[in-house]
């Protein structure tokens, strides 16, 4: 048997010791773009902008997740912060292209989930249905079924 | 006594208005999980919170931030019960659908404020790097590094790209689109980042920021993948992976396939270059390079793909692989696998309205790196890659700078960036700074469940919360704990059905230590160690001893042969030393851990709960 319930307490004069979380990994082993350049640490990639974007999504686990849905949601999450922050397009371009690669996608403006994302995104900003047509023309160019991506996002939440 | 006895009846009371449907009216539940103590960053034990498919944990980060980390269940179970090969103790709360909700989404909440948070700091020291670089008068660019110098023979792949873009956009498209992007670099020279806030709390967002030093870079990179397309460089031979697999062979509907995907990969390429995004560079560089490969695959009848492996990943060493045969055919059954569900899906990676499936290609991309990776290593005797961390191939390469500003305006922007970066630094220990006692990975879970369960923080008193190994007992009292489950650890497991198998004693003798054990092979980033003290309590002191010397012993040699592995030896010698010396009184940090756990033992339904 282990140590748990009263053995714990008999463990507390060692634990005192050596009591701590576990250390993040994450940035000695992952893609962490942005240290790796001067730092030396594991990377593939040495210009990605950011180590908590790339860390965040990758783990030792070789097993796979669903990605498709946190990316929606990350996509939904990040949309609704910049609408509300007032964020310029090309800025808001530039950080969802971050996102995007940290989920294993470079080419987001093909992918559907990025635009019912960022519907949902104007949704939980509360965007108003006048405001909503501007920033529909505006995120997908003016594309009809980007534009129709959007509204169902929009309309789900 | 009268203090906690009162403690615990407004404790009560406060539940009972917390929760006015009662908690069994629900089968939703939350998970507070025990990890236990490891020998290696955690010799304390660590603690989670599982809610639904998401586990929350925070983990401490140099140099003493404590970061709030979510990963999906199956995720984080592999890699502690497995690789880590630690025991989990899953206290389970019953709670209503609301209270559920309502403790995912704020853990989820403060998770993505801080994710956030963090890089808005990545941001800024990304920034003062490329200014660093742009000083040396080079910069890296992702992409770059896939392909060859430009007086290689031109790739017919990429130059019948570049005519698809000609014959879409015109003859002068390739140069006017340079030129507008060489005078963007020339007159690059906005503001900086603006400084980031001098507060920050858990619960706000900064807006991000683009900043002179990024906005370069992603002009550098889209101008280097029209200078690659322009003179269709091919692929360096180092940047792909293949091998004479099976697996990996064309049959006729896939040399098909790779023909529809290559069209729709070049039409979405040449849509990209039309794109206004402001970072299409690297798209363009990654999509070229595979193209380039596609054709590759359809000219040799193998799939060949992009090295999809980080550059520092972990190895099961060539000396090493011819004595792993069960491992390795594991690795390799995995991999398969997840190539075989790959390919099913990669059958719609031409979606219907003709556009590029990339998440498609990628996972196929993923699982087509693991399966060559072994071939490859079994043929030519290399090292195998462990398959950790894949992800999208980078192709770092490094390119002079060109049109940047002068040395001078560089020095003062990178003083600027360096002084914004250590504020901002600062302001973020001091949110998240990790405290051994006060604040740490138990007090700030707890911190978190008590606002969303109890609506208010408990005191912790002068009371030994903050040990991961003693704060189940308080999440038992606080919470209404109903029901633990025990998630044993990789060994563990593996170690009852072998009792229930074989003759327990034979058992006993063979699965203690680590020379004759079948379930251990010694994973080079664990302590020098004899016997395992997890599973035995009597023996233990004993163990401990041979531990101890074996330890002592280790070291000794270590220091001899320091000078000719960097100290590996020694310093596995000493950790194995050091943490045997609670196994003299009878306590346990778990050692020994795994280099590679496979999927079938991962989801085995008798071992994991």
């Amino acid at each position: 048997m282990r140590g748990f319930g009263p053995a714990r307490v008999a463990l507390l004069p060692v634990l005192f010791l050596l009591v701590g979380c576990s250390i993040s990994t994450s940035l000695s082993t992952s893609s962490t773009s942005s240290q790796s350049a001067s730092d030396s640490s594991a990377s593939s990639s040495t210009s990605s902008d950011s180590s908590s974007r790339s860390s965040e999504s990758s783990s030792r686990s070789s097993m796979r997740d669903e990605r498709q849905p946190r990316y929606l949601e990350d996509v939904r999450r990040y949309t609704a912060a910049n609408v509300r922050a007032g964020v310029q397009l090309e800025t808001f371009e530039k950080e969802l292209g971050e996102l995007a690669r940290s989920h294993g996608l470079t080419q987001w403006e093909d992918d559907e989930a990025t635009y019912l994302g960022i519907g949902e995104g104007l949704s939980d900003a509360a965007v108003g249905t006048t405001e909503l047509e501007m920033y529909k023309t505006t995120f997908s160019r003016s594309d009809p079924a980007k534009m129709q991506a959007i509204q169902r996002g929009y309309n789900t939440r | 006594m009268i203090r906690r006895l009162a403690r615990r009846a407004a404790l009560a009371a406060l539940l009972a208005i917390v929760f006015p449907i009662p908690a069994w009216a629900s089968d939703r539940f939350i998970e507070y999980l025990y990890i236990d103590a490891n020998e290696g960053g955690s010799s304390g034990g660590h603690v989670a919170v599982r809610v639904d498919d998401d586990v929350f944990h925070f983990e401490y980060r140099r140099p003493g931030m404590l970061v709030l980390r979510r990963e999906p269940f199956t995720a984080f179970r592999h890699d502690y019960t497995g690789l880590d090969n630690r025991t989990i103790e899953a206290s389970r709360i019953p709670v209503s659908e609301a209270t559920f909700r309502l403790v995912r989404e704020r853990f989820r909440r403060r998770h993505f404020v801080q994710r956030r948070q963090l890089e808005q700091l990545d941001t800024l020291r990304t920034e003062r790097r490329i200014l660093e670089q742009m000083l040396q008068r080079h910069v890296d660019v992702d992409g770059a590094g896939f392909f060859s110098g430009d007086d290689s023979a031109p790739d017919p792949a990429l130059a019948a790209l570049r005519q698809q873009v000609v014959d879409r956009y015109g003859p002068t498209f390739l140069t006017e689109r340079a030129e507008t992007l060489r005078r963007r670099l020339a007159a690059l020279d906005r503001a900086e980042v603006p400084d980031p806030p001098l507060g920050a709390s858990v619960d706000e967002t900064g807006a991000p920021a683009y900043g002179f030093a990024r906005r370069y870079r992603d002009t550098l990179t889209a101008l280097t993948a029209l200078e690659v397309l322009e003179t269709a460089r091919p692929l360096r031979p180092e940047v792909t992976i293949t091998a004479a697999a099976n697996a990996l062979r064309l049959d006729a509907d896939e040399a098909l396939r790779v023909q529809r995907l290559s069209g729709a990969l070049t039409a979405s390429l040449v849509r990209l270059l039309d794109s206004p995004r402001p970072d299409w560079g690297f798209p363009l560089l990654l999509g070229m390079a595979r193209l380039a490969t596609l054709a590759r695959t359809h000219e040799s009848g193998q799939w060949v793909f992009l090295d999809a492996f980080s550059r520092n990943a972990d190895v099961i060493e060539r000396a090493r692989v011819p004595g792993r045969p069960e491992l390795i055919a594991t690795m390799l059954t995995d991999a398969q696998s997840a190539l075989d569900i790959a390919r099913g899906r990669l059958s719609s990676a031409v979606r219907s309205d003709g556009t590029f499936d990339e998440r498609g290609f990628a996972d196929f991309e993923e699982a087509g790196n693991r399966i060559a990776e072994i071939r490859r290593a079994l043929d030519d005797g290399r090292d195998v890659r462990l398959p950790y961390f894949l992800i999208l191939p980078a192709g770092s390469g490094r390119r002079p700078a060109v049109l940047a500003p002068s040395p001078a305006t560089l020095v003062d922007r990178i003083v600027a960036a360096r002084e914004r970066e250590e504020a901002y630094s600062r302001v973020l220990e001091r949110l998240y700074g990790y405290q051994l006692i006060t604040r740490n990975c138990v007090s700030e879970l707890l911190a978190e469940l008590d606002a969303a369960l109890l609506g208010a923080r408990v005191d912790v008193d002068a009371s030994p919360n903050f040990v991961p190994a003693l704060s189940a007992l308080v999440v038992k009292e606080r919470y209404g704990v109903s029901e633990i489950v025990r998630i044993p650890s990789h060994r563990r497991a593996r170690l009852a059905r072998l009792y229930e198998r074989e003759n327990a004693l034979r058992v006993f003798v063979r699965e203690s230590n680590t020379i004759t054990s079948t379930l251990y092979w010694r994973n080079s980033r664990d302590s020098t160690f004899l016997f395992f003290t997890d599973d035995v309590v009597v023996t233990r002191p004993v163990f401990g001893a041979v531990n101890l010397v074996t330890g002592v012993a280790a070291s000794a040699v270590g220091l001899v042969t320091a000078p000719f592995d960097r100290g590996k030896r020694l310093r596995a010698g000493l950790r194995g030393a050091f943490f045997s010396l609670p196994e003299l009184v009878f306590q346990n940090i778990r050692k020994g851990s795994f280099q590679y756990v496979g999927q079938a033992a991962a989801t085995d339904p008798d071992i994991w709960h």
